[in-house]
């Protein structure tokens, strides 16, 4: 667990200290807030009241766009700037490598979301007008908490899949955004029909939950110093 | 209990689809010693290091780093080594004080340790000041002396050091070396460096091994080699009066490959019947495009035969100016290694109980000096 925290410890550290460090951070985070904060939830304000399909863009697209963009950068950008090998010559174990780093991209995507979801939720209450605070429905509280959280952990555990047979953090980013988009598409043009109902949702999170269980599994199977050094 | 044996490999094979990488590597290095493995680009030296780091399972043979085994227990020996790979490796987004910390925290330093050691090592360094610039920020030199500094942070008791001066130029390399070597002497550490700087070898380094095309070539002190693998020098300079002024009209210099002149292919053909003898070339010094100063090289084979060479060149009325017996390089002993295409390199044991190091391809490690290989035997007819 310490070997663990140290790892995601130098991860936010890093992209703290990326390019920009904190203010290009606090300037995507703003980038998102506005887009699919403000002038999305403007444009649909009626579903955040009763569930609706094209949340499927809040729960589904959203964390997959932020997490293969973090995890492309933990992974293929540790082999891009030649820093893999020597991390990989420490003492630390493959395991936790992996699950300090996809603990660190997970907090970061769940609190870019936390943030955007929170600003959805002023929107909303502002464009609504009512003098009682309007909460969302437990089915949306469900589908933006746990079952984004579940999807920022696949998406994780695919973008390392992703990120082991690229060579650069941008190709490895494009691949898992388009993948993300294609899925999300569907759903989203209503070319496949999902039921809103707790019971689909249920059983929707069950079935990524388990994916998520069978991907971290083969993840850290796959992610193994040997096949790592080229 | 220290290990005498900083690192032992036997057969140590790695291919790579089929391709040998290195193959049938027996060392025996002993703890303390500072081991320098030289060769050409693409020999093997940086695959040993990630075999003997447990980050590549080898394909044959077996591997031991201070009595663990690489196959089998890799994560003991990784938390006992420190490591400057081929690229430094640097976080370069983050400070150079926060590069040593999170490598002090993966080492499980102790937070007073930890402090202790960063400002000792910056310091060594001389880089405490700038300890919160991002490392990114750092000159080439700078970033590799940092790098050095993460690879003992948490003190271990051997180093690998893949090129470590490599790229840097030639003031920037000296000084890292110096520093390098008063920092792992200070400590007693067993160091294990790559290198195909051969000035930097021979001054750094206690032994050597030679590798080429995946095969060790020979392993001995830096002047158990020079003893084995080449023989002295005479370089007799020769003209001077009359034959100053026939050199002086010598032939004009051609990208440094000219034909000897008159003079001194006279005095090749006059060394030419001395025992013990092998005249090598004539090399010439261009002023102004003209030869004006001739000088004739010779390698000994029997080192008592320079009075031999005077008096042959005295009996041909060869004008001699200066006589200047010179000691072989490790350039020399490695360009002899390595220089011959087309045949497979042969293996060589230099061995001696007192330096710690011995190499073979087929026996166990000896202890008295032997140097028998095929570029010898090429050396001995000569």
């Amino acid at each position: 667990m310490r070997d663990i925290m140290i790892v995601f410890r130098k991860e936010m550290k890093e992209w703290l200290h990326a390019k920009g460090g904190l203010a290009s951070i606090v300037f995507n985070l703003l980038i998102y807030m506005g887009m699919f904060g403000v002038v999305l939830p403007l444009a649909q304000v009626e579903i955040w009241k009763v569930p609706n399909q094209l949340l499927v863009f809040y729960f589904f697209f959203l964390p997959s766009l932020i997490a293969s963009t973090t995890t492309a950068d933990a992974f293929a950008g540790e082999r891009e700037r030649k820093t893999l090998e020597t991390l990989l010559s420490t003492r630390l174990s493959d395991r936790a490598i992996f699950l300090g780093k996809l603990a660190a991209v997970s907090v970061y995507t769940a609190t870019m979301l936390f943030a955007i979801d929170l600003t959805v939720l002023t929107v909303v209450n502002i464009a609504d007008g009512s003098p009682h605070f309007f909460m969302f429905p437990g089915e949306t509280l469900f589908m933006l908490g746990p079952l984004a959280w579940i999807v920022t952990l696949f998406v994780a555990n695919l973008g390392l899949f992703i990120s082991l047979k690229v060579q650069s953090a941008r190709i490895a980013q494009q691949i898992g955004s388009f993948g993300s988009l294609l899925i999300s598409l569907p759903v989203l043009f209503g070319v496949v029909e999902l039921s809103m109902s707790w019971k689909n949702l249920l059983m929707v999170g069950t079935v990524l939950l388990v994916a998520v269980a069978v991907s971290t599994a083969a993840s850290i199977a796959l992610f193994q110093r040997q096949k790592l050094i080229q | 209990m220290p290990h005498l044996d900083a690192i032992i490999t036997t057969d140590l094979t790695k291919c790579f689809q089929d391709v040998p990488a290195l193959g049938n590597l027996n060392l025996r290095i002993k703890a303390g010693t500072v081991f320098g493995f030289l060769g050409p680009n693409g020999a093997g030296k940086t695959t040993t290091i990630r075999l003997l780091l447990g980050l590549l399972q080898p394909s044959a043979g077996s591997a031991e780093v201070m009595g663990w085994s690489v196959a089998h227990d890799a994560r003991h020996i990784r938390e006992r080594v420190g490591v400057l790979l081929e690229h430094h490796g640097l976080y370069e987004r983050l400070s150079a004080y926060d590069n040593l910390a999170y490598f002090a925290d993966i080492y499980h330093l102790e937070a007073s340790v930890k402090e202790q050691r960063i400002k000792e090592l910056l310091g060594s360094i001389r880089c405490w000041e700038r300890r919160h610039e991002k490392a990114g920020s750092w000159s080439k030199g700078m970033k590799q002396k940092l790098a050095i500094a993460r690879a003992l942070i948490h003190d271990p008791e051997l180093v690998f050091l893949d090129e470590p001066t490599s790229g840097l130029d030639p003031a920037a390399a000296h000084q890292l070396r110096d520093e390098l070597v008063e920092l792992v002497k200070q400590a007693g550490k067993t160091i294990f460096i790559t290198t195909h700087n051969l000035e930097e070898a021979e001054k750094v380094c206690d032994q050597v091994g030679v590798i080429d095309r995946g095969q060790l070539l020979a392993t001995g002190s830096p002047s158990e080699l020079r003893g084995s693998f080449s023989r002295p020098k005479v370089i007799i300079t020769i003209g001077g009066g009359a034959g100053a002024a026939e050199v002086a009209d010598g032939p004009e210099v051609a990208g440094g490959a000219e034909k000897p002149s008159p003079l001194a292919a006279k005095a090749l053909a006059a060394l030419k019947h001395v025992s013990g003898v092998q005249p090598v070339a004539q090399q010439s010094v261009a002023t102004r495009g003209l030869v004006a100063e001739n000088r004739i090289s010779v390698e000994l084979s029997d080192p008592d035969s320079v009075p031999a060479i005077i008096r042959a060149l005295v009996a041909a009325e060869i004008p001699i100016q200066e006589v200047h017996k010179v000691k072989a390089s490790l350039e020399d002993v490695f360009l002899s290694l390595t220089q011959e295409e087309g045949s497979p390199p042969s293996h060589t044991t230099v061995t001696n109980a007192d330096t710690g190091t011995a190499a073979d391809t087929g026996t166990a490690a000896g202890t008295s000096t032997a140097a028998t290989t095929a570029a010898q035997q090429k050396g001995g007819s000569q």
